[in-house]
């Protein structure tokens, strides 16, 4: 691939006879990429210059891709890490829905690992509710793996930043059950020390305040404000976005891994947890009651509170029938009590042992429809109610 | 990349250059990845810390 004619070009002189013993000179494309390598590979004031430069250019980059405005419109697609960070992806869908103008109404589900299983990437869930409705609802997954309370309020209060009386209906579905109980005041807090997630919201700090803690300090700058997540997602997310490689995000990836059923061991834990939790539930309920304030203080914002997946082998096995039937009992009262609502789904869809993947997860396909059926169902009559306004 | 006369075409100049900014931009971005990285390693930060607990 020679294309040199000048006379000191490098293929031509090499052609000639050289003294004897000299280095044999490269020829053609081999001396283009010799030349390439050389300034590649080797020391040199320019490419000293050049990586100042480049040095102060990404770290400008870095600023710029890590604040709310960025990560809430069209770039924030490169912030996840892979397809299963749950922390990214809610992060990103939360600024989002707080950042654009809605035009559709939405259905925001929060919730552990349970609920992501049960309602996977939202389009079926979207499609289900336009099939039994005819209304066209846009469905905001704010799923994280193991959310704690403060969390919820802090990607409810990003997500509702823009919503307004004129705004399209909002419904945000809360997961609940008998394995949120373990949410203690002191677990919570100290959770909420660690930045999971990429938000700060007044809310959250509000909530800390409440249980005993210390709001991380806020500086009114987004990599300082977010600095766990801003290293654990760091590098990654700029890598994507140097390469223009998004991640397509996969929610319900909690059948993947171990075959069986769950060991006994796993279950006697569950089971003791959940017992040993139950007497402290009136703490949870509380921070249940704090929420539903903050929700109903933004205009056209309905709550309901949807029920976890848990399964019938765990609840027999561990005699937790008493607990998970006074709990459903106490959870619609505080509901009618204070205006929200509460979806029994997982005790209505009468799931067998054989839906499950493990104690907490439902498998994907028949028991997914199942589940998402009656979320759209409850959803039709909260609307046929004149409960939920009406979309499109 | 000097031939045998020690001169060098104006090709492989720029081949040089080019070569050399290459070099300084990826230097610089993958320095600032690898230092948040290595802060994070610091840090004892997972994306999977607090799952499971």
């Amino acid at each position: 691939m020679s294309q040199s004619t000048g006379v000191n070009s490098a293929p031509e002189i090499a052609s000639k006879p050289g003294p004897r013993g000299a280095k044999k000179q490269p020829v053609g494309w081999r001396s283009d990429l010799a030349a390439w390598w050389q300034g590649f590979s080797q020391p040199s004031a320019l490419a000293f210059s050049v990586f100042g430069l480049s040095l102060v250019a990404t770290v400008a980059l870095c600023v710029w891709f890590f604040s709310e405005a960025t990560i809430g419109g069209w770039y924030g697609r490169y912030l996840p890490r892979s397809a299963l960070d749950d922390d990214g992806f809610a992060t990103r869908e939360a600024l989002k829905a707080g950042y654009e103008e809605a035009t559709l109404p939405r259905l925001m589900v929060l919730g552990s690992s349970t609920i992501a299983q049960a309602v996977g990437s939202g389009q079926e869930l979207e499609q289900k509710i336009l099939d039994l409705t005819g209304q066209k609802w846009r469905v905001v997954v704010l799923t994280t793996a193991g959310q704690s309370p403060t969390e919820q309020f802090a990607l409810i209060e990003c997500a509702l930043e823009r919503q307004r009386a004129d705004s399209p209906p909002v419904v945000v579905a809360v997961g609940f059950g008998p394995q949120r109980m373990r949410w203690t005041a002191e677990k919570t807090v100290g959770i909420a020390t660690s930045r999971r997630l990429g938000l700060r919201s007044d809310w959250e700090d509000a909530e800390v305040r409440v249980l005993g803690g210390t709001p991380m300090p806020r500086r009114g700058f987004y990599p300082l404000d977010n600095w766990d997540f801003f290293l654990v997602n760091g590098a990654r997310s700029l890598l994507r976005l140097a390469l223009q490689q998004p991640a397509s995000r996969k929610v319900d990836y909690f059948t993947r891994g171990r075959e069986g059923p769950e060991t006994q061991a796993v279950r006697d834990t569950r089971g003791a947890r959940i017992r040993d939790s139950f007497p402290q539930r009136h703490g949870y309920y509380s921070q249940i009651s704090r929420l539903a304030a903050n929700v109903a203080s933004r205009p056209n914002t309905s709550l309901v509170f949807i029920e976890e997946t848990i399964s019938p082998d765990l609840v027999t096995d561990q005699g937790l029938a008493g607990i998970h039937d006074q709990m459903r009992r106490e959870m619609a009262e505080m509901a009618q009590q204070q205006g929200f609502r509460f979806w029994p789904v997982t005790t209505e869809a009468n799931l067998s042992s054989a839906h499950y993947h493990d104690d907490l997860h439902i498998q994907t396909g028949e028991a997914q429809d199942i589940l998402r059926t009656m979320i759209a169902r409850h959803m039709s009559v909260a609307m046929t109610l004149k409960g939920i306004a009406h979309g499109e | 990349m000097a031939n045998n006369l020690g001169l060098e075409s104006p090709r492989h100049r720029r081949l040089r250059r080019f070569g050399a900014i290459l070099q300084g931009v990826a230097l610089g971005f993958l320095i600032v990845l690898a230092g948040m990285e290595l802060a994070s390693l610091a840090g004892g930060l997972s994306p999977f810390k607090y799952q499971g607990f």
